[in-house]
Order: C-alpha cells, then structure tokens, then sequence
C-alpha cells in the first residue's frame, strides 16, 4: 500500500509540475504578446489551454483515485489536496493567458498605443511570482511562499495606478477608448495572476505546515490533519 | 629448531612420566610417604614443562604476527621470515609470495586510480569552463552533472540540483520533451529553445550516451541570442532601408504620372504636385547623403581634427538656429549653462551634428507647450551635454533600438514628423568617433534625456585609435 501510495504521489508531483511548465511558458507569450501582437500565436495559446483543461482534469482524477484507494493521512493527504488546489490555480492562469493574448490581437487592430512600462513592469512581477510559488512548492519553503504572498499587495497597487492612468487617458483621448480598453482589461487579468500565484503560495504553506492561512485577515482558523 | 628441540624434550619427559606411572602403580605399598613426595616433585616438574611450552608457543605466534603483518614491506617480512623455524617458512612461504603479487596489483590500482581522479578532474574543469552549458542526465532523468554556463542558461536558482529530477530542477517543458524523446527514441534531438523568464535563446542539442542499454543522456546548450538579434536586425535594417528609400520614390512618380498622363490638371494642382515632387527628392536626397555620412564616419574617411571646443558658444548656436521652429511649436527652448565654461575634445562641426540631431529630435516628439532643456557640466574626466524634454517619452523595451539605423519607435507617426531615421545612428558614431558615448533614460508620458559624453582636454586616452569601434565591437556596423 505504502509502495503503491509513494508511487501516485511521484506521478502527481510530476504532472503537476509538467503543468506548471507548460502554464509559465503560456503566461509568458501571452504577456510578450501585449508588445507584438500575433494571430498566430495566440490561436496557439488557446489551443494549449485546451490541452491544459485536460491535464488538470487528469490531474484531478488522479488526486480522487489516490485518496480512494490509499486513504492517505498526514502530509501524504495534505500533498494530494495540495496538488488538486495548484492544478485548478494553474488551469485558471492558463485561462488568463488565453483572455490576455485575445486582449493582445485586439490592440493589434486598433491604432497604434505603446504599452505603459508600468504595465509590463507589472505583467513580468506577476509572472515571476507565480515562479517563485512553484519554487516555494518544488522546494516546500514556506518563507519563501509567504513572501509571495506579500507581494501581492503591490501588485493590486500596480494594478490601481495603471487603471486611473488608462482612465484618465480615456477622457484625454476618446479616440483611442477601444485599445484602452484592451489594456484596461489585460492589466485586470495579469493582476489576477498574482492572485492566482498568491493562493499557490498559500497552499504550500498548508502543505508545509499544515496551517490554512487564506483569508488569515478576516479570522483564526487553524487546521492540522 | 622446533621439531630437534621440543620433539625430544616431550618425547624424553612423557617416556619419563610414563615409566614412573608404571612404577608407581605397582610399588605403591612399598612407597609410602616417599611416594608423595615424589609425586609433588613430578608435578613441579609437569608444571615447569607447561610453562616453557607455553612461552614457547607464545614468541612463535608473536613471530609469526609480525612476519604475516609485514606482507606489505617486503624488507622487513624477509628479516621476520628469516627468524621463523623452518617448518613456519616453509608453511609461510606461499603466503609471502601472493602477499608480494597482491602488493604488486594494489600499488597498480592506486596509480590508477591517481590517474583517473586526475583526469575526471581535467574533465570537470573542462566541463566547467566550457562556453557552452552542458547536462547529463541518466535514464529516471535525474541530473548527474551541470556546469555554470547551463545553470546560467537555463534559469536554475537551486544550489543542490544534482540527483533531482530534471522537470523538477529546470521545469521547462520543451527542455524535458526533447530529453524524453531521446530517452525513448535514442535518437539526437537539436532545437532552438526561447527561455520564458531571460527570452535567451538557447540552441539545444540532446544525445544519448553512448552505452547499451543507454545510461542517459548528455544536454549541450549554447547561447544564440546575440546571433538571433543580429540576424534580427539586419532584416529590419534592409526591410526599412527599402521603405525608406521606396517611399519618397513612389510618390515622386505618382506625381510625375498624373503630370504626364492628365492634361486637365489645373496650375494650382500641378505647383502642389511639383512642390511634392521637390519635397520628397529633397526627402530622397537627405536620406541618401545621411547614408553617405554615416559610411564616412565609420570607415573614418573624414579627417576629424579632435580639439578644444567650448561646449557654450556651440550650444548658444545651436538654440539660436532652432528657436524658429521651437516658438512656432510654442515650445520653450532654454539652456542651462554651468558655473565654470566646459570644454571637450572634439570637432567642432560635428558637435553642433549631434547637437542638431538631439535638439531637432527633442522638439518634434515634444507637444505644444512643452520644454526642451540643453545642460552641459563636467563629471570627472568627462564632459557631458545631456538634452531633456517633457515629450512623450520611449517605452523601456525600445530604448535600446533607438540607436540603429531607420529604427521608429512608431513607424507611422515617426514617418509623418519627418527626418531620415539616421539621426541618432550618426550621434552616437560621432559620440564614438571622439571616444564618448551617448545614453539615453526616458520614462512614458514624461519625457526623455539624452546625455552625450565626450573626453574633456588633456584626455587624449579617451579617442580611440583610427579603425577601431569603441563600443558594440561585436555587433556588424552596417547595422549600428
């Protein structure tokens, strides 16, 4: 049992972290796309999303089949849980990647604005923190993953900056209200990246410690199984 | 000495005890007292003979220790056999002799074993040092060696990779696809990679080791990004050299067709198409004699005489010849000389060039209203002149294209504000050409400053010998 337990949880580490590389390669074209638009590739986007849909449903199936034949406790049911939570973040941070490389080909048919620097600056820190999560989950550091979390607040203050200036160039320029709106909409999903490599970071403090730490603001709610 | 000694002392002492076993058994009454006596006294004797066998025995197997201990001195294990009774030499011998043989292989398998710790250490340095990164992996895909040019390459942080998985350590998937197929197929994969997080492009080779089964597989990577850039360039330099020069063509002949070929064109239209006419040969011309320029200044045809220019009277100048244009703008046009007059070591027409250039620049991407600012001051051994404007700015990712030639930031609109496209390649050749630089830090929405360093006078170390580049030495210069 103990063999069999060991060997599913190598596997899921592994598909997990396929995954992983698979999703950062996408986040990463889809935000190199605000710069150079390109049709081709985000089609190519969209289509490895859908081949990320299915390997978080495998994933997940995997995750059940473990628990049901195994009943793992302590930290083996922790990894299992842990890994399903990451895989469905993940899933979702594909999906952004998709909606910001359609973002992308939208500027590319309107006139011609350059990209903020503060939106890439932005777009690269997001993107790096949900390494540095994987990272925090490769190396089970939980220092590491709650200094992720920290630096989601200045992502959300990045993110405030970015919308008043776009905003503001709105009313200056109507003109050009369609592409704004295009990088109003990819500067909301590239902030959702960080939320997604925040709640990554929060799971491995879980699967490390043991300890829920979501939504640590609003109440104490410790757990360890 | 054993067998001609001890053999006869037993001999002579159990015949001895025996004949008097003998006699004491059948004369026992007779005996009496006597008889006790004596047998204490055989006892002494059985006693005595105990002992000198026991120490005997025990200088024999001391011998025989030192002379089995000594197998790896053979000196010494001969001086220690020497001492042995014949019958131990004779039972040693043998042992002597493969003590000596295996001495013999052990010293082979030490010199061996010397070289080849020598020459894995070679081998790892070579490993080490090599331009290229490389990485072996055995058949669970677990790291076995990894140099400092691969973890560069591929973005590893960890300290301890090796013995980890390489999906764990490296987590890109097109690294781990061609590693699994040759793992699968043995058969060589090469492919050009893009790193997500440093965009370096990575040129990867996979081969399985040579053994059967095979043990693993060998990752050679070599970095392709300048290479890529370059190849880059030169197709931008000649896809826009083409525009740039086919563009002006084009209307001159748009123009001079409706000329031809309508002969109810009005005086009104024709003076408007010949005005354009004029104005794109002008367009024409000013492009190509930049060119001509720009080839002049490399190949240093143009005999620049390198002295003491005095930055103020060249700026004052400049400003004077530009403030037209600047109050036509409604741009305020000013100059902020320093305390103490600056001179540079240059030529003093090709400093009001890049003067020009960097003013003319300055005005037509700054709106109406706006400010251009020319500073000049001296830090350390360099004198610098920097331009400022509260224009539009130039996005962070572009800044560093600025300086080749035909580079537009926005192609369309950069178009329609005129000027060749050459400007800023000929500021920074001259910059170079009189051993200084030009920099450039802008920030979107408000504005950019451009800073030109050249050597003050007295530093003549500074201007670089005729026909060397002194920066972007590697870069082709057609494309600088």
């Amino acid at each position: 049992m103990a063999q069999h337990l060991s060997r599913d949880l190598r596997k899921l580490h592994r598909d997990l972290l396929a995954m992983s590389s698979r999703v950062e390669d996408m986040i990463h074209q889809a935000v190199d796309q605000l710069g150079e638009p390109n049709f081709d590739q985000a089609v190519k986007i969209a289509k490895l999303d859908d081949a990320i849909d299915e390997l978080d449903v495998q994933i997940e199936d995997d995750c059940l089949k473990a628990l049901a034949l195994n009943q793992p406790a302590g930290v083996d049911l922790r990894r299992i849980t842990t890994v399903m939570k990451i895989s469905g973040e993940l899933e979702r941070v594909a999906d952004i990647a998709s909606n910001i490389a359609q973002r992308a080909c939208g500027l590319a048919e309107s006139p011609e604005i350059p990209i903020p620097d503060r939106l890439k600056e932005m777009a690269h820190d997001a993107v790096d923190m949900l390494h540095r999560a994987i990272d925090a989950y490769v190396d089970l550091d939980p220092v590491k993953a709650m200094q992720v979390c920290g630096d989601d607040d200045a992502i959300d203050h990045m993110n405030r900056e970015i919308i008043d200036q776009l905003i503001l160039d709105m009313h200056r320029t109507p003109e050009r209200i369609e592409p704004l709106l295009h990088l109003f909409s990819a500067s909301r999903q590239i902030e959702r990246v960080a939320d997604h490599a925040t709640n990554i970071a929060e799971d491995v403090v879980y699967l490390v410690e043991g300890t829920i730490i979501r939504h640590g603001r609003h109440f104490e709610h410790k757990q360890v199984i | 000495m054993f067998r001609d000694v001890t053999f006869w002392k037993v001999f002579v002492s159990s015949i001895g005890i025996a004949c008097l076993a003998a006699l004491i058994s059948f004369q026992w009454d007779k005996l009496g007292e006597s008889a006790v006596w004596f047998g204490m006294l055989l006892l002494c004797a059985a006693t005595l003979q105990s002992w000198w066998m026991h120490r005997r025995m025990r200088n024999l197997l001391t011998a025989l220790r030192l002379t089995v201990g000594a197998w790896d001195d053979p000196e010494l294990a001969q001086t220690q056999h020497q001492r042995l009774p014949s019958e131990l030499q004779e039972l040693l011998q043998p042992l002597h002799l493969a003590g000596g043989r295996l001495l013999r292989r052990v010293k082979t398998v030490e010199r061996l074993a010397e070289e080849h710790a020598q020459r894995t250490e070679l081998l790892h340095a070579v490993l080490t040092t090599v331009a290229e990164g490389v990485v072996v992996v055995d058949t669970d895909e677990r790291l076995l060696f990894v140099n400092e040019t691969a973890r560069s390459l591929l973005e590893i942080t960890a300290r301890q990779v090796l013995d980890r998985p390489l999906w764990e350590v490296i987590r890109s998937s097109s690294v781990e696809e061609a590693v699994q197929t040759v793992l699968t197929s043995e058969e060589d994969v090469h492919r050009e990679v893009v790193m997500p997080r440093s965009k370096l492009v990575v040129s990867l080779t996979v081969t399985a080791l040579p053994s059967e089964p095979v043990p693993g597989a060998v990752l050679v990577l070599r970095d392709m990004t300048t290479l890529r850039k370059l190849e880059s360039m030169r197709r931008d330099f000649v896809t826009n050299v083409s525009h740039e020069l086919k563009t002006p063509l084009t209307s001159i002949q748009a123009y001079a067709d409706t000329l031809l070929n309508d002969p109810e064109t009005d005086r009104e239209q024709e003076e408007y198409f010949l005005n354009r006419i004029i104005s794109e040969s002008e367009r024409l011309h000013d492009i190509i004699l930049d060119l001509i320029r720009l080839g002049r200044i490399e190949s240093q045809e143009d005999d620049f005489e390198a002295q003491e220019v005095a930055v103020g009277a060249v700026v004052a100048d400049c400003l004077e010849d530009h403030r037209a244009v600047a109050e036509a703008k409604n741009i305020q046009l000013r100059s902020e000389p320093p305390i103490k007059p600056l001179s540079v070591l240059a030529d003093a027409d090709e400093l009001r060039t890049i003067l020009d250039n960097l003013v003319d620049n300055a005005i037509k991407y700054t709106e109406s209203t706006g400010h251009v600012t020319v500073r000049w001051q001296q830090a350390e051994d360099m004198g610098i002149i920097s331009v400022e404007d509260d224009g539009a700015g130039i996005p962070l990712d572009r800044q560093a294209r600025i300086f080749e030639r035909f580079y537009r930031v926005d192609k369309a609109r950069d178009r329609q504000r005129g000027g060749t496209g050459l400007g800023l390649s000929i500021v920074k050749h001259l910059c170079q050409l009189f051993g200084g630089s030009v920099e450039v830090e802008s920030q979107m929405g408000k504005g950019s400053t451009f800073r030109v360093r050249l050597p003050l006078v007295g530093s003549q170390d500074h201007v670089p010998a005729p026909g060397t580049q002194s920066a972007l030495a590697d870069v082709p210069a057609v494309l600088q």
